[in-house]
């Protein structure tokens, strides 16, 4: 056995790392949901980063780490409507000059056509990529899905179907391009 | 055609793959987020130590961590809300590969037992080893018997014991490893209100099997209810 002197046994999140220790519970998932939404890695964790700066304002209110994790979804899916609204739209950021969808940006081959359904994902207008987001990827209900979009159940049902109906048929022109 | 909700829910699930963040926030975040808890002192005290279980082992013997045979060696784990191990050794290695051979060995162990644990990364508090719990069930037994027990990283021969936890915890616990031949000696409470029990002057080994057993698989599930 090693004896290295003196040495600290922790139990429990201690002071100020307190802080350290919910982060790294819960901010990188809900900076995955915000990649979802945004499809750019840097304004994802801007976006997971400011959500929890939020919570810890609540913290008193909320105790439950599902409840923690709902409330930085919900905050996710809002900082990401604002986001793209103060863009004005998508289309016009790109018209203004910008990079452009950061869910066109290559990021690595396309072995097997997902960053193709990723593309399309990203041309989908807001309430349709994240009520897909949440349906599929968080595996939220419709009724979940719309109490946090804001919207009705129909909303989120119509939302999918058409979110779903229109990447296909991006998929389709796709393949016309190409062929 | 990949289209299908399938194929949907698999793309989703490889872009949020490819995503990753810094699991420590960067120092502005935290100043902003200790100044919104500071308004909310008295509640978020509560809060924390509903939520707080987790459970470290850190060696900061700082001159023991530089000799060859010791090199800067730690595990933690949690009961139930393990996030990330830390090992604060001095080396100066920025990539898992370069985190001694101890860890290197830990990490083999871990994936051998079958969780698939993360490489470690450098941070300023040392090497971390960040637990995500949508994948491994930290709250198991059989992640702790692995992680405390089977794979366990040299410990120290003695030092502090630390619980953050609150007082009716603590008494489980320290009721807890009583039962299993342990007696703690009387805390007393730090500054960050922390129970710290001085094991220095005790016959307990906290290297051996027996008490990591009891510390961290045995009496560990109490501190989580």
């Amino acid at each position: 056995m090693s004896s290295l002197g003196r040495a600290e046994v922790v139990i429990g999140a201690r002071g100020t790392s307190r802080i350290s220790y919910l982060y790294a519970l819960h901010a990188p998932r809900a900076g995955r949901i915000a990649y979802l939404l945004t499809g750019d890695p840097e304004l994802a964790e801007d976006l997971a980063q400011e959500a929890f700066v939020r919570l810890m304002g609540r913290l008193g209110s909320i105790r439950d780490d599902a409840v923690i994790a709902a409330y930085l979804r919900r905050s996710i899916v809002n900082l990401a409507r604002k986001h793209w609204r103060k863009l004005g739209s998508e289309r016009g950021y790109v018209r203004r000059g910008g990079a452009g969808p950061p869910f066109d940006r290559e990021t690595q081959p396309d072995l097997d056509g997902r960053d193709e359904l990723w593309r399309a994902l990203g041309r989908l207008p807001y309430r349709q990529r994240a009520a897909i987001a949440l349906r599929f990827y968080e595996d939220l209900s419709e009724r979940e899905t719309a109490r946090v979009l804001g919207c009705a159940v129909g909303t989120v049902k119509s939302s999918v179907s058409r979110g779903l109906q229109r990447m296909r048929e991006e998929m389709v022109d796709d393949e016309d391009v190409r062929s | 055609m990949k289209t299908s909700e399938a194929d949907v829910r698999a793309m989703l699930e490889r872009r949020a793959n490819d995503f990753s963040m810094d699991p420590d926030p960067p120092e502005a975040v935290a100043t902003r987020a200790r100044r919104r808890t500071s308004r909310n002192v008295g509640l978020a005290a509560g809060a924390v130590m509903s939520i707080g279980i987790v459970v470290a082992l850190l060696v900061p013997a700082i001159g023991a961590l530089r000799t060859p045979q010791s090199p800067g060696s730690s595990s933690s784990a949690s009961s139930l809300k393990l996030v990330s191990y830390f090992l604060p050794d001095t080396s100066e290695g920025t990539t898992g590969a370069d985190a001694g051979s101890e860890l290197s060995d830990h990490i083999a162990c871990m994936r051998a037992e079958g969780f698939d644990i993360a490489d470690p990364v450098r941070t300023d508090k040392g090497w971390s080893i960040p637990v995500d719990p949508s994948v491994v069930d930290v709250g198991s037994e059989a992640w702790r018997e692995a992680a405390f027990v089977t794979c366990r990283l040299p410990i120290p021969a003695s030092g502090n014991f630390i619980l953050g936890l609150s007082e009716e915890r603590v008494d489980r616990f320290v009721a807890c490893v009583g039962d299993q031949g342990f007696d703690l000696p009387q805390p007393t409470i730090n500054g960050d209100g922390e129970y710290v029990f001085d094991l220095t002057g005790t016959d307990i080994d906290v290297s051996s099997t027996e008490w990591t057993r009891a510390a961290f698989v045995t009496c560990s599930p109490d501190l989580g209810r």
